[in-house]
C-alpha cells in the first residue's frame, strides 16, 4: 500500500533527526533551578552545559552546571555542585572519579572549557550567581579549583562565558557576561509592581531590575586573568541584561569579535580593533534589534556562515512573541535581518528559545539549526498566552535554496528546556546535543543522520603553536571542486554552554576536499591539499 | 449593522504589564479573563435562522450587550469581556457580541482566543467577512502567514479598498518569502491612503533589505515627515544612512530613535497595563509625561483626554491638562483644555485663577479681566 501512496505525492512520516536517550546516557542527572512556581528570576535560566575531552581519552566529556534553591541560599548553604561525566564514546556517560569533584558555589549558571595556561589540558570555568570559580585541570587526573587566585573579579550574577584570544598572544582570554543585580530580600513577589504578562501575575523581571556590565579578562597564560573591561572599551553607556555570547570575526579582518545577546536591551556586538581595545557596532551592522528597531528578548546564540558568503550569520533565540532573529552577513557592511525571508519567523514566534546551533545537523552540505525551547513562566500554561510552558525543541533545516522547514528535534516530549551544547558523542560523524531543562533530567540527543555516501563530513581539531594551544579563532576554509566552506574555531556555545574546540564540517556528496586552509590567529595560513573525509583531522600550525 | 470600530495596534506582546493596586480587577472580569471563548454554547440552526438582525447599540440587543458596548467605550476590557460572556451565554452566537468578543481578545493580545472567536462569528454571520480584517492580523500575530494571507485576500475580496487589510497582506507575503509583492501591495496600501506612515515604514525596511538604499532612505524619510515620533522611521534612518557611509547624518537619526524608542517602550508597557487596570490615573499621568517628554503633541493630547475622562470635574485634572498643552506649545489644544475648564470647573476659584493666567498669555485682555474677576468672586487667592 505503502508505494502505491507514496507515488500520489504522499509524504512517508519521518522520523525525527534526533532520539533522546537521557536516562541511558546520564541516568538519574538531573539539575536544579529554584522552586516549581519560579517566583524569582534567579530560578528562570536553569544550568549549564561544557562540552570537551578533559581526560584526553579521545572521547567527549560533559560537565553539568547546576544552580541551587533559595531555601539553601536563606540557610547560607552552597548550591549544587557541577559535575563531570566522562563520556565513553557511544553517547553514554559515566561519573568521573572523586578526584573530578568540585564543591558547590553559590549558584552555578554555565560555563566554559579552554585551556587557560597552555599546558595541553582543558580547564573549567563556571558561571555563578555569586562569584565565578576557575577549576584547573590536573593533566587528566582531576580538577583542582583556582578561584582564589585566577584573578575573575566580582560577584555579580554571570550567565555565559566564552574563551577566546582577542589579542592574538596566544594565552586565552575570557568574556563573562553578566545579567542583572539580583537580591532575593527586595526583588517583588509575582503580581507587584510591573510583574504581570498577559494580565497573569508572574515573577519580577528583568525590566524593572538593574542591568549589569560584562567583563573582559586577559589571560596571563598561567590560569590567572587581569580585569580589562574598561580599558579594552568593553563597557557601553549602559548595561544590559546579558545572557548569551559568541565568538567570531564577523568582518574576517583576522581578530576575534564578541557578539552578546541581551534580554530587553539591544544587543552587542563588540568589533575587535585590532590594538586591544573595542567597538560596539551592533547598531550600525543591524544586529542590535529586531528589523523593526525593537530591542528582544534574546537569550541563544548561534554562529555560522548560512549563506555561504565566507562569513558567519547569527542566528538568536528570543521570548515568545517575537521571532528568533536570522542575521545574515551583508556583503561586508554587517548584516540584515532574513528570518522571514528564510521561513523561521513563522515557526519560531510562539516559542521561548534558548541554546540553539548552526550546524550541519543532517550532513547534507549545508547548516541546519536547533533550538531547544522553554518558556521562563509557568503561567504560560494559563489561558490566552498562545504558547505554553513546555514547549517542543526544534530542528531548522536547510531546503539548500536559502529557507528552512520546521520539525521536532526529537521524539522526546515537549520540556522546558534550557541551555544546550553540541559534539559528536558517539564518535559516529555526526553531531549530537546535551540539553537541560530549567530543572529536571539531562537530556542526550543523539542524531540518527547516516554518515557515508552522500552523507560526508570532515571534523578539524587544531593544534597551535605561535597561536593559541587549540586555535580558538582561526579560520578554516574547506575547498572542493565547485565550492567551499569557512568555519571558525571556537568553543562558546551561545546560553550558558560550551562545545569542544573542533570544527565540525557536513560536506553531502564531497568525498574529498581539494584543500583545507587554515588561517592561523599568527597570520600563518597554511594550505593541505588533497584531504579525505569521514575522519578526524589534527592540524598543526607549522613554525613561522 | 454598525458596530464599534477599533485601531487595531500592532507589535508584539510586551514581557510584562503592570496592574497598580488601585485599579484591581472585579471578579466578574478576573472570571472572564480566566474563560476560553471556544467553550461558548452555540446556537440551534433554528434559533440562529429565526434571529433578526439586531445592532449592538440597539435597545433590542440583548441584556448586558450595552454594558459591554460601554467598557469598550471606557477601554475597560476586561469588563467588556465579562459583559460579552454574560450575552454569549444567555444568547449563543449573537453576532455582535462575538464579532466584539475576537476584537477584545485582539486587543489584549490574546490572538488565538481572538481568532477563535472570530472564526466563530464568520460561522454566524458568514457574509461579514468584510468585517474580518482583525482575524487576518490574528493569524499573523500567531505568526500563520500563510492562512493570514488567505484571510486578507478573503477580506479584500469583499472589500478592495480596505488599506490595512492590503497591508496585512503585504506583510505576510513578506514573511511568505515574497518580497517583490510585498511591495506591490504596500504601494496599493499607499495609494488608498498616500499618509499612512507604518507602510512607508515596511516599504522602506523591504527595499533596505533588497539593497536599494536610496529608495530605501527616501521612504524613511518620507515616513518620518509622516510620523516624526514613531521610532522605527529613526531606526530605519540611522542604519540606512550609516550603511550609505552618512556617518553624521546616521548617528544623529540613530541618536533620535533611541530617545524616541525608550519613551516608546515605556508608554507601550503602560499601555498594556491599562487594558487590564484601565482607570489608573496615575499610569495615566504617566503617559501624558512620556509623550510630553519627546515633545509629541498628538499622542500628549489623546493621553490627557483620557485621563481627564476619569475625573471629569477635577480641577486639577483639568489644570494639569491646561499646563502641559501650554508648556508644549499646543495653542490649539490649550484652548480645548481652558474651554472644558470654564464649563467643567465653573464654580472653582482656581480654576478661574488659572484661566487669569492663561488668558493673559494669550493677550485676550476681556477674558483675562472676567477670568480674575470670577477667581476673586470665588475667593481664589
Amino acid at each position: 500500500m505503502l508505494p502505491i501512496l507514496l507515488s500520489f505525492g504522499a509524504i512517508a512520516p519521518q522520523s525525527p533527526q534526533f532520539t533522546e536517550i537521557g536516562s541511558r546516557a546520564l541516568p538519574g542527572v538531573a539539575t536544579h533551578c529554584g522552586a516549581a512556581a519560579k517566583d524569582t528570576i534567579l530560578e528562570a535560566n536553569g544550568g549549564g552545559v561544557v562540552l570537551g575531552d578533559f581526560d584526553d581519552d579521545g572521547h567527549v566529556d560533559v560537565v553539568i552546571v547546576d544552580g541551587s534553591t533559595l531555601a539553601r541560599v536563606a540557610k547560607g548553604e552552597a548550591g549544587f555542585p557541577p559535575r563531570l561525566f566522562l563520556g565513553k564514546g557511544d553517547g553514554t556517560f559515566a561519573p568521573a572519579p572523586a578526584s573530578w569533584s568540585m564543591a558547590g558555589g553559590r549558584w552555578g549558571m554555565g560555563g566554559a572549557a579552554g585551556d587557560m595556561d597552555g599546558d595541553g589540558w582543558l580547564d573549567l570555568v563556571v558561571t555563578e550567581w555569586g562569584p565565578n570559580r576557575v577549576f584547573h585541570n590536573e593533566a587528566g587526573k582531576g580538577f583542582r579549583e583556582i578561584t582564589a587566585s585566577a584573578g575573575l573579579v566580582g560577584d555579580g550574577w554571570s550567565t555565559s562565558a566564552a574563551f577566546l584570544d582577542y589579542d592574538k598572544d596566544g594565552k586565552l582570554d575570557l568574556v563573562v557576561v553578566h545579567y542583572l543585580e539580583f537580591d532575593p530580600k527586595t526583588v517583588g513577589k509575582p503580581g507587584d509592581g510591573d510583574c504581570r504578562w498577559k494580565g497573569h501575575p508572574v515573577m519580577c523581571g528583568p525590566k524593572g531590575l538593574v542591568p549589569s556590565h560584562d567583563q573582559l579578562f586577559r589571560g596571563k597564560g598561567d590560569g590567572t586573568f587581569e580585569d580589562v573591561t574598561l580599558r579594552a572599551h568593553f563597557r557601553p553607556t549602559e548595561p544590559s541584561f546579558g545572557l548569551g555570547v559568541m565568538t567570531l570575526d564577523y568582518d574576517d579582518d583576522g581578530d576575534t569579535d564578541v557578539f552578546v545577546s541581551n534580554d530587553s536591551t539591544p544587543n552587542h556586538l563588540w568589533e575587535n580593533q585590532g590594538d586591544g581595545t573595542f567597538i560596539d557596532v551592533a547598531f550600525a551592522r543591524g544586529v542590535s534589534h529586531d528589523g523593526n528597531g525593537k530591542a528582544q528578548a534574546s537569550m541563544g546564540i548561534a554562529a555560522g556562515d548560512w549563506n555561504g558568503d565566507g562569513r558567519d550569520d547569527l542566528y538568536i533565540t528570543n521570548f515568545s512573541g517575537e521571532s528568533d532573529s536570522l542575521y545574515a552577513s551583508a556583503k561586508g557592511r554587517g548584516f540584515r535581518e532574513r528570518s522571514a525571508a528564510a521561513g523561521l519567523a513563522g515557526p519560531s514566534l510562539s516559542t521561548l528559545g534558548w541554546g540553539t546551533h548552526m550546524i550541519d545537523f543532517d550532513l547534507d552540505g549545508d547548516l541546519d539549526i536547533s533550538v531547544l525551547n522553554g518558556h521562563v513562566y509557568p503561567q504560560a500554561d494559563l489561558p490566552g498566552t498562545d504558547t505554553s510552558y513546555a514547549q517542543r525543541d526544534q530542528l531548522f533545516r536547510n531546503d539548500g535554496r536559502g529557507r528552512f522547514t520546521v520539525e521536532n528535534l526529537s521524539d522526546a516530549a515537549p520540556a522546558v528546556s534550557r541551555a544546550s551544547a553540541y559534539a559528536d558523542l558517539d564518535g559516529d560523524g555526526d553531531v549530537d546535543l546535551v540539553g537541560l531543562q530549567v530543572d529536571g533530567a539531562v537530556r542526550v540527543f543523539l542524531n540518527g543522520a547516516h554518515a557515508g555516501e552522500g552523507a560526508h563530513w570532515l571534523c578539524v581539531r587544531l593544534r597551535g603553536r605561535t597561536s593559541n594551544r587549540d586555535g580558538l579563532g582561526a579560520r578554516v576554509i574547506a575547498q572542493w571542486k565547485g565550492g567551499s566552506r569557512r568555519e571558525e574555531m571556537r568553543t562558546a556555545g551561545g546560553f550558558q554552554s560550551s562545545v569542544p574546540p573542533e570544527i565540525h564540517f557536513g560536506l553531502g556528496a564531497v568525498d574529498r576536499l581539494e584543500h583545507l586552509v587554515v588561517r592561523w590567529p599568527s597570520g600563518i595560513e597554511q594550505t593541505i591539499a588533497d584531504v579525505a573525509v569521514d575522519r578526524r583531522l589534527l592540524v598543526e600550525e607549522p613554525e613561522r | 449593522m454598525r458596530w464599534l470600530l477599533f485601531v487595531l495596534a500592532q507589535g508584539a506582546a510586551p514581557p510584562a504589564a503592570r496592574i497598580p493596586p488601585e485599579a484591581r480587577l472585579e471578579a466578574p472580569s478576573v472570571a472572564a479573563l480566566q474563560r476560553d471563548p471556544r467553550t461558548l454554547p452555540r446556537a440551534t440552526r433554528e434559533a440562529l435562522a429565526a434571529r433578526v438582525a439586531v445592532d449592538a447599540e440597539s435597545p433590542a440587543a440583548p441584556p448586558g450587550m450595552h454594558e459591554a458596548v460601554a467598557a469598550i467605550r471606557e477601554r475597560d476590557l476586561p469588563r467588556a469581556l465579562a459583559s460579552l460572556y454574560r450575552v454569549l451565554d444567555a444568547t449563543p452566537d449573537f453576532a455582535p457580541a462575538v464579532y466584539e468578543m475576537g476584537v477584545v481578545y485582539f486587543r489584549l493580545q490574546r490572538y488565538g482566543d481572538a481568532a477563535a472567536a472570530l472564526e466563530r462569528y464568520l460561522e454566524v454571520a458568514p457574509d461579514r467577512v468584510g468585517d474580518t480584517r482583525a482575524l487576518g492580523h490574528c493569524y499573523y500575530s500567531l505568526g500563520d502567514y500563510a492562512k493570514a494571507k488567505a484571510h486578507y485576500e478573503r477580506v479584500l475580496a469583499a472589500v478592495p479598498k480596505e488599506a490595512e487589510a492590503w497591508r496585512g497582506l503585504a506583510l505576510s507575503e513578506m514573511h511568505l518569502g515574497d518580497a517583490a509583492k510585498a511591495l506591490e501591495h504596500l504601494d496599493r496600501v499607499l495609494e488608498l491612503d498616500p499618509k499612512h506612515g507604518d507602510a512607508w515604514t515596511w516599504k522602506a525596511e523591504i527595499l533596505f533589505d533588497a539593497d536599494r538604499s536610496e529608495d530605501a532612505l527616501a521612504a524613511a524619510e518620507k515616513a518620518r515627515d509622516l510620523d516624526r515620533w514613531q521610532p522605527r522611521a529613526w531606526f530605519l534612518l540611522g542604519r540606512i544612512l550609516l550603511d550609505m557611509g552618512k556617518e553624521k547624518e546616521g548617528l544623529a537619526a540613530q541618536a533620535r530613535y533611541r530617545e524616541l524608542a525608550s519613551a516608546a517602550d515605556r508608554v507601550h508597557t503602560i499601555e498594556s497595563s491599562l487594558e487590564y487596570g484601565p482607570h489608573d490615573v496615575a499610569l495615566l499621568r504617566s503617559l501624558v509625561e512620556l509623550h510630553r517628554s519627546v515633545g509629541n503633541v498628538p499622542a500628549a493630547r489623546q493621553a490627557l483626554a483620557r485621563l481627564v475622562q476619569e475625573r471629569p470635574t477635577d480641577v486639577e485634572l483639568r489644570i494639569y491638562a491646561l499646563d502641559v498643552l501650554e508648556a508644549m506649545g499646543d495653542a490649539e489644544g490649550a484652548r480645548t483644555a481652558a474651554t472644558a475648564i470654564k464649563q467643567r470647573c465653573a464654580e472653582e476659584g482656581k480654576a478661574w485663577r488659572r484661566l487669569e493666567r492663561y488668558y493673559a498669555r494669550t493677550g485676550d485682555r476681556l477674558e483675562q479681566a472676567r477670568a480674575g474677576e470670577k477667581a476673586r468672586r470665588l475667593g481664589s487667592e
